[in-house]
């Protein structure tokens, strides 16, 4: 029994201390701020609003004080899920007409896709903000934030005059393994679908078989590519453009940072701009909030926190990118409508016959 | 009685419930595509995967009859640090491990960065694939082998050890012939979880991009793929079959040639290493460091790069996830422990079949990916329980799932090494089982049933797909936490993440061990 004592005695100083630890920790709650946008917030002293779901493929990191912002402005109780963009994808599925979801909000129109006769027609007023190639053809989703697929490359290693032109420059033999990509990774994969689309199926086979010939590097996703062409482990990576600030501006490591964005002049599937997106769900018991939050999504305040945040394109007129990205009109988009973009299962297909992911 | 054989029933169920799913999802896709499983790719998978649990099973076992026999059997200084310290490898979350093993280790990782600043211009190997995946993952999974053995010497009777040692043999010959045999069962639990962890890891395999089947499965899933991902999840419980009966079959086997008689503690006498000891203390200072202080250092170097304020990237965690990590881990692990007490105490001796079918099971339920248990639940609470979906209740379902075979493992082990003659000794004074088991039994199971729900905290503590997916809306753990900023590339914050999971898990960890101390001290006062 001396033996028990002694457990409920260290049990009981192990609860007290976690108990400090969460008073303290609660404190610095209440403080939290929305990061980086300054924004006098209207408090409304009605409480009950209604409540809204949010299934969230992107992290809480990022759109967490988006929400809370928007929770105090409107009033509305959010409840939100996190999780990776296809798994969620999955989850609703299984989920069916029973989901508990209002709104799905998605890293690629891919995921919603996916999902698409589980969307629900969004109404006019949402999509007249939103210029016609970042939004559904069938008026389902809508972007909320661009991004476009680029070449990083190390600074040190790769002359000016030695840059590609096009991704098919990238099977020339003097960048035997000197490449990186990830083709787990949904943004890599919704971009072999643009090329299946542009170039045909048996070019794109073609393409990756070449690549895989050049030993390129299989990496698991977007940011440890980067990371890698700024070490000069590879010279180039096939990656989203906004991972590199994440380096350059919010590590500190500027300039010491030797890898650079490279936007393909030829357009052509590898300057692919594709969007974040969002819609509604046709089952959704809150499609009133739902309709609000997505109009706050695509406000003037919204869209200058993701430029300062994620350095990705604001999709609304009169809110300006971020200064060291190039501007989306000096890009030449791929000639794609982003709705021909939901068949990633294609994709997988298309890689795993050629090896460059397990089937 | 009918009380637990109802629980013991729903249990089976409730590990029922992922074969349900993927034989309703996946067993027409088997088929129609049993073509491609003769196919040399498909081999490769599985010759990948089977390599991989074999070779990091072996090495975890030979790391931890060292460690254990140190620190256990050995006159050791800072034996009780090491104890403490070498479970802390268990604390890393394996895709966290994964990314600091590149850190670290990789192409032009921080030993690079080291040496290059020295002027040596090395070309460090390539990380990725198998050496990464073994190495990586034999370095975060030895602890389980470590406690289980190191639970298992503290019960075996020192006083064979005396008896050999006077019938002539050293002591390596008596480790080996007598102590060895006596632990075999500590062995095999341990490294049953070592070899289904790894058949089942997704974190570290795909960080360094080895090719299992986990990993094929998870791209299923991400590409839409679910019969496709349901049926490969099948052939995942196939290839683990053989290793799960064979374990079985050996540690049942085991269970009745091992003495049955246990230490009382009183009798510990510790080999004098004399001047190896220098040497033993080297080796396991390099262990510590590779396992322990490296991924630490890293985590560190995480935390430090930022250009954001300390107060802002503070603000990148969620508050509420330290207290749903402690109790999401808390609940999970006293719960694996009393149905791992409930089962073997009910159904061991009575019922071996029960206990077979049940072992199988449970050991099934740890070898499928997380995501695989995950969305089985989905499907099971959507269709016929939606009440619970989204609520405590499920999500902590779905973690005994997972993890109840790492509390059962040392429980087991624990249980038959005592026997039942002090039950049948108490009974026969006429005590109730209610007082032999608080009085008598519980005392003596403590050492297992303390590293059972060591084990099973940790394990929930950083567990990821399983959270992600079954857990309440606006619902954080730490484990998530990192994830996330990990994958936004918001180094500081996931640093400071991992720091804290670290520090949660170290409260358990310190006072399982310091537990057990107290009881070593208080037995021997006793005599």
């Amino acid at each position: 029994m001396k033996i028990l004592c002694q457990i409920y005695k260290s049990m009981f100083f192990a609860t007290v201390l976690f108990v400090l630890l969460i008073s303290c920790s609660l404190e610095t709650e209440a403080t939290g701020v929305i990061n980086e946008v300054p924004v006098e917030v209207v408090k409304e002293t009605e409480k009950s609003k209604g409540n809204l779901v949010i299934y969230s493929g992107r992290k809480e990191s990022l759109i967490g004080p988006v929400i809370d912002q928007f929770k105090s402005i409107s009033g509305i109780n959010i409840e939100v899920k996190y999780g990776t963009s296809t798994e969620i994808a999955a989850q609703l599925i299984l989920e069916g007409s029973k989901s508990p979801a209002d709104v799905f909000y998605a890293q690629d129109p891919g995921s919603l896709g996916s999902v698409i006769d589980m969307l629900q027609q969004l109404s006019p007023d949402l999509l007249e903000k939103i210029p016609a190639w970042a939004k559904s053809d069938k008026g389902k989703w809508i972007g909320i934030s661009g991004r476009a697929r680029t070449l990083v490359y190390n600074t040190d290693n790769v002359k000016a005059s030695d840059l590609p032109k096009t991704l098919n420059d990238l099977c020339d033999a003097k960048w035997k393994g000197r490449m990186g990509w990830a083709p787990t990774n949904s943004s890599f994969q919704t971009m072999i679908t643009a090329m299946r689309k542009i170039w045909g199926e048996d070019k794109t086979k073609a393409w990756v078989k070449c690549m895989m010939a050049n030993d390129v590097k299989v990496y698991p996703k977007n940011t440890p590519q980067v990371e890698a062409a700024g070490k000069a482990e590879i010279d180039i990576g096939l990656v989203n453009h906004y991972y590199l600030y994440k380096f350059i501006l919010d590590a500190g490591e500027g300039d010491k940072f030797k890898a650079r964005n490279l936007h393909l002049e030829s357009g052509g599937p590898g300057s692919l701009v594709t969007v974040s997106s969002i819609g509604i769900l046709s089952t959704a018991k809150n499609k009133d909030n739902a309709h609000q939050f997505i109009d706050f999504m695509i406000s003037k305040l919204v869209q200058n926190y993701f430029v300062n945040a994620t350095r990705e394109y604001p999709l609304i007129e009169d809110v300006d990118i971020h200064p060291l990205l190039t501007p989306l009109h000096e890009i030449t988009k791929a000639n794609i409508s982003l709705s021909d973009l939901a068949d990633i299962q294609g994709s997988a297909k298309l890689l795993q016959e050629v090896g460059a992911l397990p089937k | 009685m009918i009380v637990i054989k109802f629980i013991i029933y729903l249990i089976i169920f409730l590990f029922c419930i992922p074969f349900i799913y993927l034989f309703q999802f996946g067993i027409s896709n088997l088929f129609s595509s049993i073509n491609n499983l003769f196919t040399f790719y498909y081999f490769q998978l599985i010759f990948n995967t089977i390599a991989l649990v074999l070779s990091v099973t072996f090495t975890t076992i030979v790391i931890s009859l060292f460690l254990s026999w140190a620190t256990e059997i050995c006159k050791l200084k800072f034996a009780k640090l090491w104890r403490i310290l070498l479970i802390f490898p268990l604390v890393i979350p394996s895709y966290l491990a994964g990314y600091l093993f590149i850190l670290f280790y990789g192409t032009k990782g921080e030993i690079y960065q080291l040496l290059n600043n020295f002027g040596i211009s090395v070309d460090m190997p390539d990380v990725y694939g198998f050496w990464g995946a073994w190495l990586c993952l034999s370095l975060i999974c030895f602890p389980y082998v470590y406690i289980n053995l190191s639970t298992g010497l503290k019960l075996v009777d020192r006083k064979l050890e005396d008896a050999s040692r006077v019938l002539g043999h050293n002591h390596f010959q008596t480790f080996f012939r007598i102590i060895f045999p006596n632990i075999k069962n500590s062995l095999f639990a341990g490294s049953i979880l070592v070899a289904l962890y790894t058949l089942s890891d997704f974190g570290a395999v795909s960080a360094l991009q080895f090719n299992t089947f986990t990993l094929a499965i998870y791209t299923k899933y991400r590409s839409f793929d679910f019969p496709g991902a349901a049926s490969s999840a099948l052939i995942l419980i196939l290839i683990s079959m053989p290793i799960i009966f064979y374990f079985i079959k050996m540690s049942v086997f085991n269970s009745y040639k091992i003495s049955q008689k246990t230490s009382n503690f009183s009798n510990l006498k510790l080999f004098d290493l004399k001047q190896y000891e220098i040497l033993v203390q080297l080796v396991i200072f390099f262990i510590v460091l590779t396992s322990i202080f490296i991924p630490f250092l890293m985590i560190f170097n995480l935390i430090l790069r930022t250009d954001i304020s300390f107060v802002k990237t503070l603000d990148l965690i969620k508050w509420s996830a330290v207290f749903n990590t402690f109790s999401g881990a808390t609940i999970n692990s006293i719960l694996c422990v009393f149905i791992s007490l409930l089962l073997v105490l009910n159904i061991s001796k009575k019922n071996n079949k029960l206990r077979l079918v049940f072992e199988n099971l449970m050991y099934f339920g740890y070898t499928l990916p997380g995501l695989v248990i995950a969305l089985a639940f989905v499907y099971f609470s959507i269709n016929y329980f939606f009440s619970i979906y989204q609520t405590w209740i499920i999500l902590i379902s779905g973690y005994t799932v997972l993890f109840l075979s790492a509390g059962y493992a040392p429980v087991r082990t624990n249980v038959d090494l005592i026997g039942d003659k002090y039950t049948v000794v108490s009974k026969s004074l006429g005590k109730s089982f209610y007082s032999t088991f608080t009085n008598i039994l519980f005392p003596l199971y403590l050492p297992g049933i303390l590293k059972g729900f060591l084990n099973v905290f940790i394990l929930t503590a950083k567990e990821l797909p399983v959270t992600l997916i079954l857990a309440p809306l606006n619902f954080y753990t730490l484990s998530t936490v990192i994830w996330d900023n990990l994958e936004e590339a918001n180094f500081s914050a996931a640093g400071i993440g991992s720091f804290l999971l670290i520090l949660i898990i170290s409260i358990p960890t310190y006072l399982s061990v310091h537990v057990e101390d107290i009881k070593i001290k208080f037995s021997k006062t006793n005599k």
